[in-house]
């Protein structure tokens, strides 16, 4: 009797740590125990991109967001795990990107070719925020209805 | 490509003042109202007037990115100097469409001892357009290698249009690709620049 519900007892513990793992894939996409190098890259905005977010070359994952922080200077960083073996040059560019018109927003990385490769603890300065299409469409769909000077 | 230089000396301070006196340059050649000078001369007189304050070159490699190395080595001088001719073309055809605009210059923000940032505001028609000037501390000084107009870099845009054509097409298709553009008197309307 003892014997078997222990084993009822595992089984339920198996199904939720299975359960568990499910959960933590899904939710991340991400290969338990993939090696990574941290990059940081500094946005103007980062509204949208959460911690854990993907980060994509050409649509494939290349890593991950691990954090997102404030700058002194009010500019928003993102702390990015990237997949050991993908080589990145000092001339990439980090663009935030939506999937679809209202899917999650991601960081899309866009090599450069300088040669010269970015190394753990490296920033990419070259950024561009997220098109936020309610100023685009406020701005020239209605006009500006700041008076002229 | 022979790039001319003004041979005065810009230093760390002068960044703006360089970049003020650019664009007022380029706005005085663009709304002159010289009849003598048509679109296309404009375009090369402002071509000239830029590269003595900018090595364009630099803009130009960075938006080529890793496809560089996929250029045959005897057409880089030419595809550089077509691209840089398609980029002024689209600029100039953009801009005649429209009044002068008045341009709001910001404080430069240095983002590390070899980058920087000059943000405008382009008041346009009763609209307003940021433009900002993104700068890297070269050899030869301080120089643009990007451009951002209402957030959306002209590097990454062009680096991933690169990418896309050369999953194809080799060096030589982008120089006819090059020319036909250029042959487009209408470019203005057709490109987003």
């Amino acid at each position: 009797m003892k014997n078997s519900k222990s084993i009822v007892g595992l089984f339920v513990l198996i199904g939720i740590i299975s359960i568990y793992f499910l959960a933590f894939r899904v939710g991340q996409d991400q290969l338990i125990g993939e090696k990574t190098y941290q990059l940081s890259a500094i946005f103007n905005n980062l509204s949208g991109v959460s911690k854990n977010g993907r980060v994509e070359v050409a649509g494939v994952r290349v890593g991950s967001v691990r954090s997102i922080e404030l700058s002194d200077q009010f500019k928003a960083v993102a702390i990015l795990d990237i997949y050991e073996g993908v080589a990145l040059e000092d001339d990439t560019m980090a663009v935030v990107k939506t999937s679809g018109l209202i899917g999650d927003r991601f960081i899309e990385l866009i090599p450069g070719g300088s040669g010269i490769l970015l190394e753990s603890g490296d920033y990419i300065v070259d950024t561009q925020s997220a098109l936020d299409l309610e100023s685009l469409i406020s701005k020239f769909g209605f006009g500006n209805i700041a008076p002229s000077e | 490509m022979s790039l001319c230089f003004s041979g005065l000396s810009w230093g760390h301070d002068d960044l703006s003042d360089k970049l003020k006196l650019a664009v007022s340059d380029v706005l005085a050649i663009l709304y002159s109202s010289d009849l003598n000078q048509d679109l296309h001369s404009k375009e090369r007189i402002i071509l000239n007037k830029l590269s003595e304050y900018y090595d364009l070159d630099i803009i130009i490699r960075r938006s080529i990115g890793r496809n560089w190395e996929k250029i045959q080595l005897d057409h880089r001088e030419q595809t550089i100097s077509l691209i840089k001719q398609l980029v002024i073309r689209a600029y100039v055809d953009g801009m005649m469409a429209v009044s002068e605009p008045k341009i709001v210059f910001h404080e430069v923000d240095y983002i590390s001892p070899k980058r920087a940032e000059l943000g405008t505001i382009v008041e346009l028609n009763e609209q307003t357009i940021s433009l900002n000037y993104r700068f890297g501390k070269m050899v030869s000084g301080w120089q643009i290698y990007d451009i951002v107009i209402e957030n959306i870099s002209l590097v990454a845009t062009y680096r991933k249009q690169f990418d896309s054509f050369f999953i194809k097409n080799d060096s030589g298709a982008l120089i006819l690709k090059l020319k036909e553009l250029l042959s487009n008197e209408n470019l203005g309307q057709s490109l987003p620049l």
